[in-house]
């Protein structure tokens, strides 16, 4: 037979159920911006019923766990695509600004002031001797020089910029481990005990996913719900509770990688076992800046140096054949330029051309103020293939440098605004899973409100019934 | 499916930013009306038209390099016109004295006088300058090439300049050739007259010998030789104008009408040689006027293209702006629309 009392208890379990139940659906509500936040659903289940007789009775109901709605597989998948969009997001960041450096549609470049180089030389051969067509010639090489050295001015300063930023995502991620690190050993803490961790745990995913695109991570879940995560190959970056560091150095030259530029290194804990990574961070946004800044700018580099090294060894070639004003012969009309390896940065006018443009040789005779052979077999030199195993000039190379890159550039925005839609596309079913809905909560909230209600009457109800009981006699 | 809150604002928040970074863009073109503004717009556009700015230049210049070229001839041309004028005058007074009837001692000797102040104009002549440079020095262009004598200290340079990409023109015209016939050869000229009178030339070496060590290739010139072989030949000689100017003088004093006589042929075939050598920059005018007359028009092709690649097309692109602004007009239409109600706002 049913006791009274059992029914008081029975309402006021049900109550603070509904109370719970009321306390995630606010949780949910608080949190339905926050990011990475995963909605919680509250277990109930029903109580242990007992045997009365021949009866067997309900005892109400009871939580059995307060868990999270989430698709962990998906989230493998966001966190994977993530560190690929990252790659191409600090690739497209880096290419822009190069881009700008051979944007030829609205300023002037290389090509522009080549052009003008060749055709001073022109000029010279039109009016070999006089002096204005010579400081024509000598202004329009020097401009050249400039322009070399602002293009290689600018590819450093950008490899520069990104190693500003790589030092900024290093000590982010540095951060993000610190705080993985004591996330394991709170998740470890409260789970050991039975409970789950929700928000810790959504905390630590959120960190994972951020650090995924900034660089390629390994993660696996270990004893006691602790993650261990390693970036590049070898570095394992946080293990349970315990975390190392990475931090960046500006080093000498190596294959691919430029002096001064930074490595980033990885040091393991306090004993401070140090080793270089740079070349395992393939993914990510740091990964995509390691790319531009060693292989891309590096190219670049390498190709305007080609180009200066060619045409200033063309041009001196010829110009040491010629015979100046002064009768004077052998004069390099560039400085002498001993390796092609940073020859666009070197690349400088002769001195003393530069301070008298009168010896700039024209002529292929001494005594000879109006021979212009020379000059113009220097202007002759802009059609002359001296790129690509004498397949292309000098126009037809920088041209296509700049058609391939730009090629680059572009393929690497499509691939970027690709990698956005599924990132977002990803992201979307992940909120069609994980996401708060206000509507759904406020039914719920509807919903455990009148459970509360309903539960309040029971144990009002049974509050009379004893009433009842007691009054019987008075009856 | 189930639909929370954060994937409206993430759609809404998406298609607005999509919308308006292409309304970006292309305000971008219509603003510089330029449909490549960065290389990656269109790499291989940009790279045609990197190309196109060159030739572009590459025609400018070589529009400048035929005027200049061609005042040049033009003026090289008046003087060769002037000297023909002389050598006409020259045959004029040769004709009237070299018959008995007409003249005797006392006129020759007067004409003598007047022939001696034609050699001096014809001095003059050769020695003409455009701005400080000598026409006819070849390439010693700040040294007068003739001295009073006649006698030639210029060389046999040929000043080319370049009028289209590889096509060299020469702009001026040895005084050795023209005023010693170096060089020219004449059907008509009698094989006896040949190497007369071979002038003393300075040593300077033929354009030739240069060319054989010259050490780098030099693309135009090698044109020089196809250019040369019409209108010299090596080696053979025409008449030294000077040489005559002189012979009718001493024939003249010295009253010897069969010296006159001769001099009267030796006339004609100088005569001929300007007027040859004069057709000839008559000729490299024209055929500079028709070159330029071609790059012209190629630039004008030229920029055509240019604009085709990287102009943007204005209609197309405010048609698509429209488009894109009723887009985003709808989207935020129904973006209010769809975000606002909740359940909230029923349950009273």
């Amino acid at each position: 037979m049913a006791r009274i009392s059992s029914l008081m208890h029975l309402g006021q379990q049900s109550m603070a159920n509904s109370q719970t139940a009321l306390q995630t659906t606010s949780h949910n509500i608080a949190n339905s911006n926050t990011e990475g936040y995963t909605r919680q659903r509250v277990d109930m289940t029903t109580a242990e019923p007992v045997t009365i007789g021949n009866h067997r009775l309900g005892q109400g109901v009871k939580t059995a766990d307060v868990t999270r709605v989430t698709n962990s597989y998906l989230n493998k998948q966001i966190q994977e695509e993530s560190n690929k969009l990252g790659a191409a997001n600090g690739k497209q960041s880096s290419l822009m600004r190069v881009e700008q450096i051979f944007n030829e549609s609205i300023n002037k470049g290389l090509n522009h002031f080549m052009a003008n180089f060749f055709n001073s030389f022109q000029e010279m051969a039109n009016n070999p001797e006089s002096q204005a067509t010579r400081a024509l010639v000598k202004e329009n090489s020097k401009i050249l020089a400039d322009d070399f050295h602002r293009i290689t001015g600018q590819l450093n300063s950008i490899q520069k910029d990104i190693d500003t930023q790589i030092h900024a995502h290093v000590s982010e991620i540095n951060g993000m481990a610190t705080e993985i690190a004591s996330l394991n050993d709170k998740i470890h803490q409260v789970e050991v005990l039975g409970a789950k961790a929700n928000d810790e745990r959504d905390r630590r995913e959120l960190l994972v996913k951020k650090m995924g695109e900034l660089v390629n991570i390994r993660y696996a879940e270990g004893d006691g719900g602790k993650f261990v995560i390693t970036v590049g190959n070898t570095g394992v970056l946080v293990s349970g509770a315990d975390h190392s560091e990475l931090f960046t150095e500006g080093s000498p030259a190596r294959d691919g990688k430029r002096e001064g530029n930074f490595e980033i290194m990885y040091k393991h804990g306090d004993r401070g076992i140090v080793h270089q990574i740079t070349d395992e961070l393939k993914g990510g946004t740091i990964g995509g800046l390691l790319e531009v800044r060693d292989k891309t700018i590096n190219e670049l580099h390498g190709n305007m140096d080609h180009m200066a090294f060619t045409v200033a060894d063309a041009v001196n070639t010829i110009h040491e054949a010629g015979f100046d004003r002064y009768n004077q012969t052998g004069r390099s009309f560039f400085m002498p330029v001993q390796e092609e390896f940073g020859a666009a940065a070197n690349i400088e006018l002769n001195d003393e051309i530069l301070r008298d443009p009168g010896k700039i040789a024209g002529a292929l005779k001494p005594e000879s103020p109006g021979d212009n052979r020379v000059a113009n077999a220097i202007a002759g030199l802009q059609a002359r293939p001296l790129f690509k195993a004498g397949t292309a000039s000098v126009d037809d190379y920088f041209n296509g440098l700049v058609g391939e890159f730009a090629v680059l550039t572009s393929k690497n925005a499509m691939l970027q605004e690709h990698q956005k839609n599924i990132v977002s596309q990803l992201n979307a079913v992940r909120e069609s899973v994980s996401g708060v809905s206000l509507d759904e909560e406020v039914t719920d909230m509807v919903k455990f409100q009148k459970a509360f209600d309903a539960s309040a009457r029971l144990v009002k109800t049974a509050d009379e019934m004893f009433d009842t009981v007691l009054n019987l006699k008075r009856l | 499916m189930r639909v929370s809150n954060n994937m409206n604002y993430n759609q809404v928040k998406s298609s607005i930013e999509r919308n308006r970074s292409e309304t970006l863009d292309l305000q971008n073109q219509a603003a510089t009306m330029k449909r490549i503004n960065k290389p990656s717009d269109d790499p291989v556009g940009t790279a045609r038209t990197l190309g196109l700015r060159t030739d572009k230049l590459g025609a400018e210049q070589h529009l400048k390099n035929m005027e200049m070229a061609r005042t040049f001839l033009n003026f090289t041309e008046a003087a060769l016109g002037d000297l023909s004028e002389q050598l006409v005058r020259a045959k004029e007074l040769a004709i009237s004295q070299a018959s008995s009837a007409s003249s005797s001692a006392v006129t020759r000797m007067a004409t003598a006088t007047e022939v001696d102040e034609m050699f001096k104009d014809v001095v003059g002549i050769s020695n003409r300058r455009f701005g400080e440079r000598y026409i006819f020095g070849g390439y010693k262009t700040t040294v007068s090439p003739f001295n009073n004598e006649g006698a030639y200290q210029g060389d046999d340079g040929s000043i080319k300049v370049e009028v289209d990409k590889g096509i060299y023109t020469s702009m001026n015209m040895p005084g050795s050739r023209v005023f010693h016939g170096k060089d020219f050869a004449l059907a008509n000229v009698p094989e006896s007259r040949r190497g007369a009178n071979t002038p003393n030339y300075p040593a300077a070496p033929s354009l030739e010998h240069d060319q054989q060590q010259e050490p780098v290739e030099v693309r135009g010139p090698a044109s020089i030789k196809n250019e040369r072989a019409e209108e010299a030949t090596a080696g053979a000689q025409g008449e030294n104008v000077f040489g005559v100017l002189k012979a009718l003088s001493a024939g003249l004093r010295s009253n010897d009408t069969s010296a006159i006589q001769e001099t009267l042929e030796r006339l004609d075939s100088a005569l001929e040689q300007v007027v040859t050598l004069r057709s000839q920059v008559g000729s490299r005018l024209s055929s500079l006027n028709n070159t330029a007359e071609g790059l012209g028009k190629q630039k004008v092709d030229n920029s055509a293209l240019l604009s085709s690649i990287e102009d943007a097309d204005s209609f197309e692109v405010f048609t698509d702006i429209t488009k894109n602004e009723n887009t985003l007009k709808a989207t935020l239409q129904t973006s209010g629309k769809l975000i606002q109600p909740s359940l909230l706002d029923f349950l009273r």
